[in-house]
C-alpha cells in the first residue's frame, strides 16, 4: 500500500492509503463528522446518513456517506457547508420522532440547531435508533449471529429469534458495549448473566479455586473454540492462575 | 448496569487511534501506562493534557522525544491542577473572541500521581475543584513516589515498605493510613467523583466518558498497580489491581452530584455466602513490599478490619 492519495479537506490537504474511507481521512485532517452507525471495527453499513460530506471528485459536487466512501481517486471534501447542516438537521429530526428521549440524538440536535421532532410527525418513544451496530458486531465480531432486524419500515426492529432465548447468544455484552442509546443491558445476578433485550440468560462460570464467577460459560466455550484452548482451562480464573 | 463484566468481544470494538503511543520508557508491566492508552482511547484526540511531574511524565517524555499524540504539557508537581484551570480559562477566552480553531472545546485534563496529587498538589487541586473549573483530574496511585525512589506518600497504605518507611527489625513499614483522596474529592461537592482501576478497562473507559461530559470538575482516583516498587513479578500488575478491588482494599464506586454508587461489589461474584471484604492476604503476599508482615498477624488483622470498615461506611453513603 504505497500509493497515496491526496485529500482535500475543508481546505486542508492530508494524504492518505487507497481505499481509506473517507470519514477517517476527514478525521485524520481534524475535521468533526458526526455518525451513529460507523464503527472503525466493523464494514461501514452507511445507514444513519449523519456523516455525510460534500465531496467532489472533478466533475460535480455530491453527497456522500463519507463511512461508506473508500478513497480511490483525488477527491476535494466539505464537512460543514449550509447545505450538509439542513440535511443532517432533517434526519436528526426524523430520527427525534421515532427515539424522543434519547441522550445522543439530543446532543447532536443541539449542535445542528434542531429544536425538537417537526409537530407533524408523531413521536414513537423506541430507544433503539436502529444503527445496526450490535447485530454487525455480533455478526462480524463475535461471529454468533445471535441477534438480527425484523419487519419494514416502522415496524422494523432488533430482535433475537422469535423474540425468545437465543442459545446462540453468548452473553458477551459487545452488543451493549457498542450501543449509541446504551438501550440493551446487560446485569450479573446469583450466578446467571441477564441480557434482558434478547431474553438471554447464561450461566456464569465458577472458580474452581476461589469460588467466584468470573465468566459466562459460553463464553469460555467460543474462546476455547476460536483459539483451540482445552475448555478445561477456564475451570479457574485468571486471578488464581 | 455492570461495566465489569464486558469482555475481549468488546475490546475489539474500541477505536485503534492510539494517542498516547507505544515506545515510552516505563518499566515492564507498567500499569499507569496502560491507564494512559485507555483514557486517551476514552476521549480521543479532542485533549490537552497538563502532566505533574512524576512516572508518567518522566516516561512519556526523555528529551528529545514525546510519546503524546495530543497537546501535552508538563508542570511542577504541585500545581497540575492550576495549569489545567489556566488552560481551561484560555480556551474560554479564546473561543469567547472567536479565534479557537475549531467550535468545539477539547477535554482538559490534568494529571497527577499520588504524590503529586495528595501530598503536594493538594492545594492546587482543592483550588481547582471549588473554583469549579471544567476539568478532569486524574490521580494515578502507585502509593508512593516511585520515579525518585519508592519513598512513602500519602497514598501509600499500611504496612507497605518503601525506601523512606523500610521495613526492619523494629519498623513494619508505613505506619500511617492511605489517604481517602475520592472522599475529599466528594467534600468540595463537585459534580463527578469516581475510583477506578485499569484491571477493569471499560469500567475505567466509561467512567472517564463521564468525568469528561459534565460540566464542572471531575476527580478520578484510579488504582495504579507499580510492579517496580511494589516488589513483584511484572506480569502481576492487573492481577492485584483485580484482587485489591475483588478484596475491598479499593473499592470501585463513583459520586455523582453526591450520591455514591457502588460499580463492582465483590460479594456479587460470590458462590458461597462467604463474605470475600478482607481477604487480603493473596493481594498481600504477591508483594515484597509487604513480605514482613508474614506471621505479624496483629497488623494484618489491623488492616482488615479497617478495610471492612471503610466499606461499611461505603456501602452506608450509598444506600442514604
Amino acid at each position: 500500500m504505497a500509493e497515496l492519495i491526496k485529500v482535500t479537506i475543508d481546505g486542508k490537504e492530508i494524504r492518505v492509503p487507497y481505499d481509506t474511507p473517507l470519514i477517517e481521512a476527514c478525521r485524520q485532517a481534524g475535521a468533526r463528522v458526526p455518525t451513529l452507525c460507523y464503527n472503525e471495527n466493523i464494514r461501514a453499513y452507511g445507514v444513519c446518513r449523519i456523516c455525510m460530506v460534500e465531496a467532489n471528485e472533478g466533475r460535480r459536487t455530491r453527497l456522500v456517506a463519507s463511512c461508506a466512501y473508500p478513497v480511490r481517486r483525488e477527491i476535494t471534501v466539505q464537512t460543514n457547508t449550509d447545505r450538509l447542516r439542513r440535511n443532517r438537521a432533517m434526519l436528526i429530526n426524523l430520527q427525534l420522532a421515532r427515539c424522543p428521549d434519547e441522550k445522543v440524538l439530543h446532543e447532536l440536535a443541539a449542535e445542528f440547531g434542531v429544536k425538537e421532532a417537526h409537530p407533524r410527525l408523531t413521536r414513537d418513544h423506541e430507544d433503539c435508533i436502529l444503527c445496526g451496530l450490535c447485530v454487525r458486531t455480533c455478526a462480524e465480531v463475535v461471529g454468533a449471529s445471535a441477534i438480527a432486524f425484523e419487519g419494514r419500515g416502522s415496524q422494523r426492529r432488533v430482535v433475537s429469534p422469535f423474540d425468545d432465548e437465543n442459545p446462540a447468544c453468548i452473553a458477551c455484552g459487545a452488543c451493549a458495549f457498542v450501543c449509541p442509546t446504551q438501550c440493551i443491558k446487560f446485569f450479573d445476578e446469583n450466578g446467571k448473566r441477564h441480557v434482558e433485550r434478547w431474553h438471554r440468560v447464561a450461566d456464569m462460570l465458577v472458580c474452581e479455586k476461589c469460588g467466584n464467577y468470573w465468566l459466562p460459560d459460553a463464553v469460555a466455550q467460543t474462546y476455547a473454540r476460536k483459539m483451540g484452548l482445552d475448555p478445561a482451562s477456564f475451570a479457574v480464573c485468571t486471578n488464581c492462575r | 448496569m455492570n461495566e465489569t463484566g464486558y469482555g475481549i468481544f468488546a475490546a475489539r470494538m474500541l477505536p485503534k487511534d492510539e494517542p498516547f503511543v507505544q515506545g515510552h520508557r516505563a518499566c515492564q508491566g507498567c500499569i499507569p501506562a496502560l491507564m494512559l492508552r485507555q483514557i486517551t482511547k476514552a476521549i480521543g484526540r479532542d485533549l490537552i493534557v497538563c502532566s505533574a511531574t512524576g512516572c508518567m511524565e518522566i516516561i512519556s517524555s526523555p528529551y528529545p522525544f514525546n510519546a503524546w499524540g495530543v497537546p501535552w504539557i508538563h508542570v511542577a508537581f504541585e500545581n497540575a491542577a492550576a495549569v489545567a484551570s489556566g488552560v481551561e480559562e484560555g480556551i474560554e477566552v479564546l473561543r469567547r473572541k472567536g479565534r479557537f480553531y475549531t467550535g468545539r472545546k477539547p477535554a482538559v485534563l490534568a494529571l497527577g500521581g499520588d504524590g503529586g496529587t495528595m501530598d503536594i498538589g493538594l492545594q492546587a487541586l482543592s483550588g481547582a475543584l471549588e473554583r469549579g473549573t471544567d476539568f478532569v483530574y486524574v490521580c494515578y496511585d502507585n502509593e508512593a513516589y516511585m520515579n525518585t525512589g519508592i519513598q512513602r506518600s500519602s497514598g501509600t497504605p499500611m504496612g507497605a515498605s518503601t525506601s523512606t518507611s523500610p521495613a526492619g527489625r523494629v519498623s513494619t513499614g508505613q505506619v500511617t493510613w492511605k489517604k481517602n483522596l475520592a472522599e475529599i474529592g466528594v467534600a468540595h461537592n463537585i459534580p463527578y467523583v469516581a475510583t477506578a482501576c485499569p484491571s477493569y478497562p471499560f469500567d475505567l473507559m466509561a467512567k472517564v466518558k463521564k468525568a469528561v461530559e459534565v460540566k464542572g470538575p471531575a476527580l478520578l482516583h484510579v488504582f495504579a498497580p507499580c510492579p517496580t516498587g511494589w516488589r513483584c513479578d511484572a506480569n502481576s500488575g492487573i492481577k492485584l489491581g483485580r484482587l485489591a478491588v475483588e478484596s475491598g482494599l479499593f473499592p470501585l464506586f463513583e459520586v455523582v452530584d453526591g450520591q455514591h454508587k457502588i460499580s463492582l461489589d465483590p460479594a456479587t461474584m460470590r458462590k458461597s455466602s462467604q463474605d470475600p471484604i478482607g481477604e487480603i492476604a493473596g493481594y498481600l503476599f504477591q508483594q515484597g513490599r509487604f513480605r514482613h508482615l508474614k506471621g505479624r498477624d496483629e497488623l494484618i488483622q489491623a488492616i482488615q478490619e479497617r478495610v471492612r470498615l471503610e466499606w461499611q461506611k461505603l456501602k452506608a453513603k450509598t444506600e442514604r
